[in-house]
């Protein structure tokens, strides 16, 4: 494996997505189910900040991805895995990133 | 490959990301956030019905902030059961319009009849109700009722409609100041995009012709109302 972590970042990138999904499903049951463990009044900022961490992981991750692959690997490796892995990524932030702006009003 | 590009088309990918997830499931990006003139003078009331935990969230998350930041006085109710929080609901809504001058309310819930709840309240306060918006299916007749109990607009769903995607576009395009006709045909067209796109990817949801006429959004009442308040 040495010398070829960066293989590394494009496969996080990916592979990190169920996190945010999960945590955007849960937050309904964790704020509206019994037990309640989050009090109502914090349902939006939690959701705000997770979702703001959900954005810069997927773009963090797909931008390193990207740029170590494209700088390290050859370049048909380097499509592929941006295709494969690092697209995706880039997608799922740029809905987190939509649904953050829309929900704080901003755009 | 050069660092030089490499640094070029990482910074393209999110920036095209982006792009594309605006064009398909956005209705694009409102340069004027500001809030319109009269904040002072309204406030609004939304209640959600007892659905499952994740559409309590979306709805509270997206509602809230919107109310807050466009009204002086907002107020959230998410009930946890049928018919529950009827007394909070009406105490709220009745100091409200005592102490507003214009009161929007937002109903999002299945096919209801919050009217009668409205109804306890004083007539000559029941005039400072403005805008009524209502995501239940069938409740697009109680449109007269509301308008005589006292409200200005209501709009509301003629069938078994997916109000939710209306209700998304509209909230966005009348806390912009649009008045409620434009606001309706907006997120009426938008609507229909979204259908059309969902018949094409997940079709299982039915069809965008037969969804549109189960939610196609109509107004009673005055279809130039807008968010602006003005002193009466």
């Amino acid at each position: 494996m040495k010398g070829k972590w960066h293989f590394l970042y494009p496969i996080f990138a990916l592979f990190l997505q169920p996190l945010p999904i999960l945590f955007i499903q849960n937050m309904g049951s964790w704020t509206f189910e019994q037990p309640q463990w989050l009090p109502e009044s914090w349902v939006w900022p939690v959701s705000i900040l997770g979702l703001f961490v959900s954005t810069v992981m997927s773009f963090g991750l797909a931008c390193l991805g990207t740029y170590t692959l494209l700088t390290r690997s050859r370049l048909i490796i380097a499509i592929i895995m941006i295709v494969l892995f690092c697209i995706p990524a880039f997608l799922a932030g740029a809905v987190y990133l939509y649904a953050l702006l829309v929900f704080l009003t901003w755009v | 490959m050069k660092r030089r590009y490499a640094a070029i088309i990482t910074a393209a990918l999110p920036c095209l990301a982006f792009l594309a997830v605006l064009c398909t499931i956005g209705d694009g990006i409102f340069a004027n956030t500001r809030v319109p003139a009269g904040k002072e003078l309204r406030a609004a009331l939304a209640i959600r019905d007892n659905v499952t935990p994740f559409q309590k969230w979306g709805t509270e998350v997206f509602t809230k902030r919107y109310l807050t930041r466009y009204y002086a006085g907002a107020w959230y109710f998410t009930q946890s059961k049928k018919g529950d929080l009827e007394k909070e609901f009406v105490s709220c809504l009745d100091s409200a319009l005592r102490h507003y001058a214009q009161v929007d309310l937002f109903l999002l819930a299945h096919t209801n009849s919050y009217i009668k709840w409205v109804e306890q309240i004083p007539e000559e306060r029941r005039q400072r109700l403005r805008l009524v918006y209502n995501t239940g299916c069938h409740n697009l007749p109680q449109g007269e009722a509301w308008l005589k109990l006292g409200a200005k607009t209501y709009i509301g769903h003629p069938g078994v409609s997916s109000s939710s995607v209306f209700y998304y576009f509209f909230l966005r395009t009348w806390t912009r100041g649009h008045d409620a006709q434009h606001a309706t045909d907006s997120s009426n067209r938008y609507m229909e995009k979204a259908f059309r796109l969902s018949e094409k990817f997940l079709p299982k949801f039915g069809a965008a012709e037969t969804l549109m006429k189960e939610s196609t959004a109509s107004i009673t009442g005055d279809t130039a109302l807008r968010l602006e308040a003005r002193q009466p």
